[in-house]
């Protein structure tokens, strides 16, 4: 019934990120082969503008083509930014929607236990931001065959379990904050203000190593190739996921409604 | 029932509870009746255990509600006194979703009260009006099955009619062997319905008793209206009478039996007379009044 109520609640914000990342996938594989066959003309221009980031891009795809290439467009941008807002904006509603909108006294006066009912809404949200996000990484892995690319099977699915991981943190802390806010978009405009300014960070050449988007950086997902798994990084995740889930639960058990 | 001991909740400086004890019994439909910010939403909050005391004991059905709020809310069946609700839901899912926590909820009893109530069951929540959110919260309330009844200012919003048909249901629910306990400004409707009363001042409790005893307690009084304006001197005095007003309109304050009273009014130019004997409001009038001036 939890489930069925979230979804009724969100259902227009998950269609639209799904739509969203949809389009991403097919416009990232139409203009693939524009990319892939003037290379030297887009490296020119990288190296004229100054952000580090799009260079970095541009030499990834020169070495290692279309693996870097879905590893910017899906698992960078699309995974990395658009899930991650996405991530923020449910995380920030999970508790601090139903004090918002005065629905909390109802809600919690219900028998069942908070705790269930945090880890229902949290798997919940998870799940509305993670499988699009995996649906369209077979879409774009799908429809890159038809260029003629592919990609090995557990390269992709350790890079989606890292970047699952990096929006589940996300989705955890902005949870947490929700159980102290009033307002449903606070933690949120929190959240993604600090990943956004992470973001901006990261595109410039001396200050990019001290983003947090060096988690999910091409530098980690590219060697997974190689059988290289960026562990330390994962664990930072599952640190902040528990820091998380453990701190909202401590916060809304204590809370008065 | 329900019991408290010495119950104390403050919100920082704030304190909102201070030492409340109580008990109700089994069957029986109490009224809780305060102004407002006297504390009574947040008593019905921790009784639920979704508000936490600061000290003090509260049990539900015998269950420490400090200790084990889940298994209170188990036993409890509650209307918040808050009516905004889950906007894209219509009132059949809105009472689905109520119901689905409770094990011993029975959905055609709450489909059966939705009717009673005049509730359009596929209408959006967001197009009911606060009338029928309150119906809507006491229809999923009645129908969860539980041993208590915790409802918050019940009555506030609705008809006449909705009154007098919830009035109805929670007399029957009495019967049934529930608890009722619902915290009111409706004080006639208190009057009407409760077994018991109590009064709540500033998280303090100044009075809980019977209704028919705080009636005989509170005394008579009869309000007069006169040909012409008379002064406090010219009313007649008696042992045990007590007048108050000015000109035309007195009322007077008497103990004892109507018949006792009423020969003394004879020489009295009157145009009108009735029996204002003290109601509930009344009482919960010279209750706060004389608290004030303390």
């Amino acid at each position: 019934m939890l489930v069925q109520q979230m979804w009724r609640e969100h259902r227009l914000l998950v269609i639209g990120y799904s739509v969203l990342l949809t389009l991403n996938a097919i416009l990232s594989v139409v203009f693939w082969p524009d990319l892939r066959d003037n290379l030297e003309t887009w490296a020119g221009i990288a190296k004229i503008l100054p952000l580090k980031g799009i260079q970095d891009f541009v030499h990834m795809v020169e070495v290692e083509g279309w693996w870097a290439y879905v590893g910017t467009q899906q698992f960078f941008k699309a995974g990395g930014v658009i899930a991650m807002v996405v991530a923020g904006l449910l995380g920030s509603m999970m508790v601090a929607r139903e004090v918002d909108g005065r629905t909390a006294e109802f809600l919690f006066s219900r028998p069942i236990s908070r705790t269930r009912l945090l880890l229902t809404r949290w798997a919940t949200c998870l799940a509305m931001v993670v499988v699009p996000f995996l649906f369209t990484t077979l879409v774009i892995c799908w429809l890159g065959t038809f260029e003629g690319e592919t990609l090995e099977f557990w390269m992709v699915v350790q890079s989606c379990i890292h970047l699952s991981l990096y929006l589940a943190a996300i989705l955890s802390l902005t949870a947490w904050f929700s159980t102290m806010a009033h307002h449903q978009l606070k933690p949120a405009f929190l959240v993604i203000g600090f990943m956004m300014f992470n973001l901006a960070i990261y595109l410039v050449k001396d200050l990019w190593s001290f983003s947090a988007y060096k988690l999910i950086d091409l530098d980690l997902l590219l060697p997974i190739r190689y059988g290289v798994y960026p562990w330390g990084q994962t664990w930072v995740f599952v640190g902040c996921i528990a820091l998380g889930l453990f701190s909202a639960n401590f916060c809304l058990k204590r809370k008065d409604f | 029932m329900i019991q408290t001991k010495g119950l104390h909740k403050s919100y920082g400086k704030l304190a909102v509870l201070r030492g409340v004890d109580l008990e109700v019994h089994p069957g029986e439909v109490f009224g809780f009746v305060g102004p407002n910010g006297a504390g009574k939403t947040t008593f019905l909050k921790i009784l639920l255990g979704i508000a936490s005391a600061d000290t003090g004991s509260v049990t539900v059905a015998g269950i420490d509600s400090r200790l084990n709020p889940l298994k209170v809310r188990q036993q409890s069946a509650y209307a918040p006194g808050e009516t905004s609700l889950y906007e894209s839901q219509t009132g059949v899912e809105f009472l689905k979703f109520a119901l689905a926590f409770h094990a011993s909820a029975d959905l055609n009893r709450g489909l059966e009260l939705m009717a009673q109530f005049n509730l359009p069951p596929k209408q959006k929540v967001r197009e009911y009006s606060h009338g029928m959110r309150r119906k809507l919260l006491l229809s999923q309330a009645l129908a969860c099955n539980t041993p208590v009844i915790l409802l918050d200012e019940p009555m506030e919003g609705l008809d006449p009619e909705a009154r007098r048909v919830t009035s109805q249901l929670l007399k029957a629910e009495a019967k049934s062997g529930t608890t009722v306990f619902y915290s009111s400004h409706d004080l006639a409707g208190v009057e009407r319905d409760c077994d018991r009363v109590a009064f709540l001042r500033d998280g303090q409790l100044l009075e809980c008793a019977s209704v028919v005893e705080i009636l005989e307690r509170a005394g008579r009084a009869l309000r007069l209206v006169l040909r012409t304006d008379l002064t406090a001197d010219d009313l007649p005095d008696h042992p045990g009478f007590r007048w108050e007003g000015a000109g035309k309109h007195w009322t007077l304050h008497f103990e004892g039996r109507l018949e006792d009273a009423l020969p003394q009014l004879s020489s009295l130019p009157l145009l009108g007379l009735r029996d204002a004997s003290a109601g509930l409001d009344d009482v919960f009038e010279a209750l706060y009044k004389e608290e004030a001036s303390c």
